[in-house]
């Protein structure tokens, strides 16, 4: 009684009506905090990964070789002499040659000797008779490139040769470079840090991964959505696929390496395309298997009774009515599985290798694009730059892929309302 | 009573002749000790309260129970003598079509979905199904509507049309029997005045079973109607004498609309 006399009483419908503003009011702007910070966290990357990987991101980054290759230089008319002084304020580590308007650094290759890199080239510095005595063409040093070795000279006439070895250091390179003002011949590591290889390995990868989940993932959900009776087995079949799909990736990896690797002996210890692809498959089937079965879910009873009632057989059905409709749901979660198997490090570490190569052979182990980035990262100096360009790759390959499984829904969902 | 039942038996030869059937549902029971023959070239309407085991009934003839988890049959359903229980579904299901309440054409082209049945049987000659396509759509009477546009999908028509679409997509299969499950239920009058002139049509060559919730519409076109309610068979009889003079009391209080 008193309860209902109160919705009435003005005084006290203000106090309610008040209090559930502020309750609103209360829910709204902790909805629209917490909703800001991951907005805030999506920013936060986006812009750390743009801003230190959008200059090293190029074509020739993309398409080029992660090894630099070995390239012998010689000069026009035997030597080339430098008259120009040039200015450059040489960083920590950094020695730089005026005469030549060259900066060198102290830096290992890929194999992690000692080599001295070019760290500075000065725009007008005069390089422009070097030749590659490969191709014939013009050799502009460029940024990056590793000196094994330069044949210096102190005139045309080669009265005092100074052979120097890029093994003994960026100051007496620069030291040398300095003193002597002409160059007979060198040996340069040429270009490198490139991802094409890792590319493609990510592509072998996302191929043998589809080839391996896809049929046993769409099998796998007609037996479930179409053939299991509901009983025990299913319905505990069900919760260890969902619990599959919640196991963190490392321990795919390890298990995946300790089960496949035997299989692919003999090609070396860190495994190799295909028995990461085994792996990835084994992670990615529960996600191939979910979506497909909720798509074979979603199709209309009476379309499979149609089909039943007209003399079909449960095969037939299958595959005339049932996948046909479920195709958007399959390619969904084929992409889903894309998405897992560019994103992933932690599985393919110990089952297809951390080594950045060039010519990719499935049969051998070689880096994703992710676990390129690891490998990146772990060597002794981190390279965030290269880092950072990989991810934008990896990034942007995801954002693009995610459009597609919306656009699919989308336009799925559209077709059920408009029919 | 005794002499139509003779005249019966003189000019009707039986299609189905349903024996004892039990029918559950896990424990329940929802068809009770049904005994009953179907005549051939005949309309024999079902008839009866919702949730009274029309549809039930319906599916025991061509086996759609199969498909229900916990389903049990007992008793005889002879076809043409023989136990459909010991004959192979899917050809059972060739000779006996069905058409649903809810039209269910394929998202296919009319064409398509007419060729389904035959195409899963086999059937790839072009000019055979050429044929086939016109032959049923007209049957169906939805040629002259549909004949232009024979590659637009099926789910593309109205209501009405897309279960003649359903109708003659059963009927390419030349089956005997067509069992139709409440066909106008979801339809609007003309579609199910169509539909209603389609099935007399239709009965000269095919026998037609079919479950309706209008008492007018069993009144008009069937020539048997049987009456359940609550999982039994109260009283089949001839259409007029079950509406004007029917011989139990249950079925009396439902056709004058007393209680269901
Ligand atoms: N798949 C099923 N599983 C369990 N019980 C069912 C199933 N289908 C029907 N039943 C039950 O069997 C009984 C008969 O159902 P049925 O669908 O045959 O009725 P109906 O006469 O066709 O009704 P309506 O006129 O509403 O279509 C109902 O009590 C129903 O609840
Ligand atoms: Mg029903």
């Amino acid at each position: 009684m008193n309860e209902n006399l109160s919705l009435f009483d003005a005084k006290e419908s203000k106090k309610i009506e008040r209090k559930r503003r502020m309750k609103d009011f209360l829910a709204a702007g902790s909805t629209y905090l917490f909703s800001s910070f991951s907005l805030l966290a999506l920013i936060a990357i986006l812009v750390f990964v743009f801003s230190k990987g959008w200059n090293t991101l190029s074509a020739a980054f993309i398409v080029g070789d992660y090894n630099a290759t070995l390239t012998s230089v010689t000069t026009n008319q035997a030597i080339t002499e430098t008259t120009n002084t040039f200015t450059y304020q040489a960083k920590d580590g950094e020695y730089f040659a005026e005469n030549w308007g060259l900066a060198f650094t102290d830096s290992t290759t890929t194999e992690g000797n000692p080599i001295v890199r070019l760290s500075y080239v000065d725009p007008y510095s005069n390089t422009t008779s070097w030749i590659d005595s490969n191709t014939g063409e013009a050799f502009r040093p460029k940024v990056g490139e590793m000196i094994t070795v330069v044949t210096l000279c102190d005139s045309p006439a080669e009265n005092e040769i100074k052979i120097v070895s890029g093994n003994k250091g960026a100051e007496n390179m620069a030291a040398n470079f300095r003193k002597y003002n002409f160059v007979k011949n060198m040996t340069a590591n040429v270009g490198g840090g490139g991802i094409r290889g890792s590319l493609i390995s990510t592509l072998w990868m996302i191929l043998f991964t589809l080839l391996f989940a896809l049929p046993l993932g769409i099998g796998g959900a007609i037996y479930l959505g179409v053939y299991a009776k509901n009983n025990v087995i299913t319905r505990t079949l069900r919760n260890a696929i969902d619990m599959i799909s919640g196991i963190p990736s490392i321990i795919f990896g390890l298990v995946g390496g300790i089960v496949f690797l035997p299989i692919a002996a003999g090609s070396g210890s860190s495994g190799n395309l295909i028995t990461g692809s085994l792996t990835m498959a084994c992670m990615i089937l529960p996600i191939i298997i979910k979506s497909t079965e909720e798509s074979i879910r979603a199709i209309p009873l009476r379309q499979s009774q149609a089909s039943l009632a007209l003399g079909a057989s449960q095969t037939q059905t299958v595959f005339k009515i049932i996948l046909p409709n479920a195709l958007p749901g399959i390619l969904t979660s084929a992409l889903l599985g894309v998405g897992r198997v560019i994103g992933e490090s932690a599985a393919l570490v110990y089952t297809s290798g951390t080594a950045i190569k060039d010519v990719i052979i499935p049969t051998q182990g070689s880096a994703t694009l992710a676990v390129h980035i690891w490998t990146l990262m772990s060597g002794e100096t981190m390279n965030y730059g290269a880092s950072c360009a990989v991810s934008i790759l990896i990034l942007f390959v995801i954002l693009l892929l995610s459009l597609t499984v919306k656009l699919l829904s989308l336009s799925v969902q559209k077709k059920q309302k408009g029919k | 009573m005794d002499s139509l039942k003779s005249e019966q038996n003189e000019s009707m030869q039986t299609i189905f002749a349903i024996r004892h059937l039990n029918l559950y549902y896990g424990k329940k029971q929802a068809l009770h000790d049904i005994n009953v023959d179907l005549y051939e070239h005949c309309v024999t309407a079902l008839i009866g309260p919702s949730g009274c085991g029309k549809s039930t009934f319906l599916r025991c003839l061509n086996r759609m129970n199969d498909l229900i988890d916990d389903c049990k049959i007992d008793g005889q359903i002879l076809y043409h003598g023989t136990d459909v229980q010991s004959v192979n579904p899917i050809l059972l299901r060739t000779k006996v079509g069905m058409v649903f309440q809810q039209p269910n054409p394929f998202p296919m082209s009319i064409y398509d979905n007419i060729c389904y049945g035959p195409r899963c049987q086999g059937v790839r000659n072009r000019t055979h199904l050429n044929e086939l396509v016109e032959r049923s759509l007209r049957e169906a009477a939805l040629w002259d509507e549909v004949k232009d546009r024979l590659k637009t999908n099926g789910m593309a028509l109205s209501g009405g049309q897309q279960q003649r679409l359903c109708i003659a997509r059963a009927l390419a299969m030349s089956p005997e029997v067509l069992l139709m499950d409440e066909p106008t239920s979801a339809l609007d009058p003309i579609s199910t005045k169509k539909i209603e002139e389609l099935v007399m049509s239709l009965k000269e060559r095919y026998t037609i079973i079919i479950v309706t919730h209008n008492l007018q519409q069993a009144a008009r076109i069937a020539d048997y109607t049987s009456f359940f309610l609550l999982g039994d068979l109260v009283e089949t009889n001839k259409t007029e004498t079950l509406f004007s003079r029917p011989s139990n009391e249950k079925t009396e209080r439902y056709i004058t609309g007393r209680f269901g």
